[in-house]
């Protein structure tokens, strides 16, 4: 299941400065096929880190197919403060610093 | 119908399967054009691995679209085997709780984020180890009512257990309803994760339960005609019962442990293919097994383009297509469509 471009997450992506590779679909949280994935091949796969051992580095490397995109054999997969990205509320601000922080590192040194 | 036309049927359906299994290969989410797949398969040839075009053929349609006419036939096996065993057109996979089973195994696994065993996943073993305790358990239940037990007290122990399980699966997802859309959408039943992984643990089982269902055949013919001249004429109905019941479960549990609960091609499989062979086991089977991997071939390939890039969970699809095509059929034929009109009217999930 991923976020569509109507959603609030999505939005945080953009503030942040980074493009939502499903931002053109009306639905809000659509699942989408792994083939769509391996040919939009993102530039970077993130998440909340509310999965635990399910969704992180090593765990999605070990999925078959998942380690055939760019994002995941270059290590480009992070997670982000559940909580603050997950949820509608004040603290989504924290949320779009810490994906700006990892899109864009040198912009804050 | 003369043999030569049995045949001819079976070589028609094989062609249509080929066909349709060619259609799943080539169309996607993802438009790849024939010559993209001729380059991707030439380079895969040489050693390659194809591009992206390659990966999305060779490590995601043609896995999941081998996997979807396995599970196709497995359902197709099992329905006709049970509808066999209980002589009750009602009967499909699911008829002695496999579903209900696996549904509480696979909410336990993701609920609980048990480890993978290797390439196969907790869910799919969970999934899998649901459904032959619960059948498993609605056997042995049975058994404690008689000697050999009636098919109507198997049929309605796997009923209560169905109830049981169903309960605690509720209880298991409002005690962690955190994870209750991961569970929700996989009992919906996919393909959208399948690889070679899924298909190499799961197809030998799948095909072990078609196969002993196939053996089961003759004695199921006899059966038909009643347990007491089943065993007048020299059946032992213990033992045929059970064989068709434990291929039967293997095969359901299998196909659940692949790509969860879909549900409808099961007992609509059997049913088309007994309006068109008749009621004979030996021929029924195998038509009906070729007919559910053709069904669901074609629903999982409806599921995935009809709202691409999205993909719809294939459950919903089997139900939507099944449903009325069931319907359509009981118009026609009436509700006593060959198998048989004795037998408990069950069909509990």
């Amino acid at each position: 299941m991923t976020a569509g471009g109507a959603t609030f997450i999505s939005e945080a992506i953009a503030e942040a400065g980074g493009v939502n590779i499903f931002a053109e679909l009306k639905e809000e949280w659509p699942m989408v096929s792994l083939e769509q994935l391996l040919t939009r091949k993102p530039d970077w796969i993130m998440s909340g880190n509310d999965h635990g051992d399910r969704l992180n580095l090593a765990a999605v490397r070990g999925r078959p197919l998942w380690a055939s995109m760019p994002a995941v054999s270059a290590g480009r997969i992070a997670t982000v403060e559940a909580d603050a990205i997950n949820r509608g509320g004040p603290r989504l601000a924290d949320a779009v610093e810490a994906i700006a922080r990892i899109l864009h590192p040198d912009s804050f040194r | 119908m003369p043999r030569r036309n049995y045949v001819l049927l079976l070589v028609f359906l094989f062609v249509l399967l080929a066909f349709v299994l060619a259609a799943s290969v080539c169309s996607g989410s993802v438009r790849i054009s024939l010559a993209e797949l001729f380059r991707a398969f030439a380079s895969r040839v040489s050693g390659g691995e194809g591009g992206t075009a390659g990966t999305i053929v060779f490590e995601l349609r043609l896995p999941r679209s081998l996997l979807a006419a396995a599970v196709g036939a497995a359902l197709a096996a099992s329905g006709a085997g049970f509808q066999g065993v209980f002589r009750n057109p009602l009967a499909d996979p699911y008829v002695i709780g496999a579903s209900s089973g696996a549904a509480l195994g696979a909410a336990l696994a993701i609920t609980f984020g048990a480890a993978d065993l290797g390439p196969i996943s907790s869910t799919s073993l969970f999934a899998f180890g649901g459904a032959l305790a619960a059948t498993g358990l609605a056997f042995a239940l049975s058994r404690t009512v008689a000697d050999p037990p009636p098919a109507s007290a198997l049929l309605l122990a796997g009923t209560a257990l169905s109830a049981l399980f169903s309960a605690l699966l509720s209880l298991v997802l409002v005690i962690k309803d955190k994870d209750l859309h991961t569970v929700y959408y996989w009992l919906l039943g996919g393909f959208g994760v399948s690889t070679w992984n899924d298909l190499v643990s799961t197809v030998p089982v799948m095909a072990l339960g078609i196969a002993i269902v196939m053996l089961a055949s003759r004695p199921l013919d006899l059966l038909a005609f009643g347990e007491e001249s089943a065993s007048s004429l020299g059946l032992d109905v213990r033992k045929a019962r059970a064989a068709a019941v434990v291929g039967a479960s293997l095969a359901a549990a299998a196909a659940v442990g692949a790509a969860g609960i879909v549900g409808f091609v099961g007992l609509v499989a059997p049913h088309a293919a007994r309006l068109v062979v008749g009621p004979g086991h030996r021929r029924l089977v195998p038509t009906a097994a070729l007919v559910g991997a053709v069904l669901v071939l074609l629903a999982d390939l409806f599921a995935r383009t009809v709202a691409s890039p999205l993909e719809l969970p294939i459950g919903v699809v089997t139900a939507l297509v099944g449903a009325p095509f069931f319907l359509y059929l009981l118009a026609k034929r009436g509700a006593g469509s060959g198998a048989g009109s004795a037998g408990g009217r069950g069909g509990g999930r």
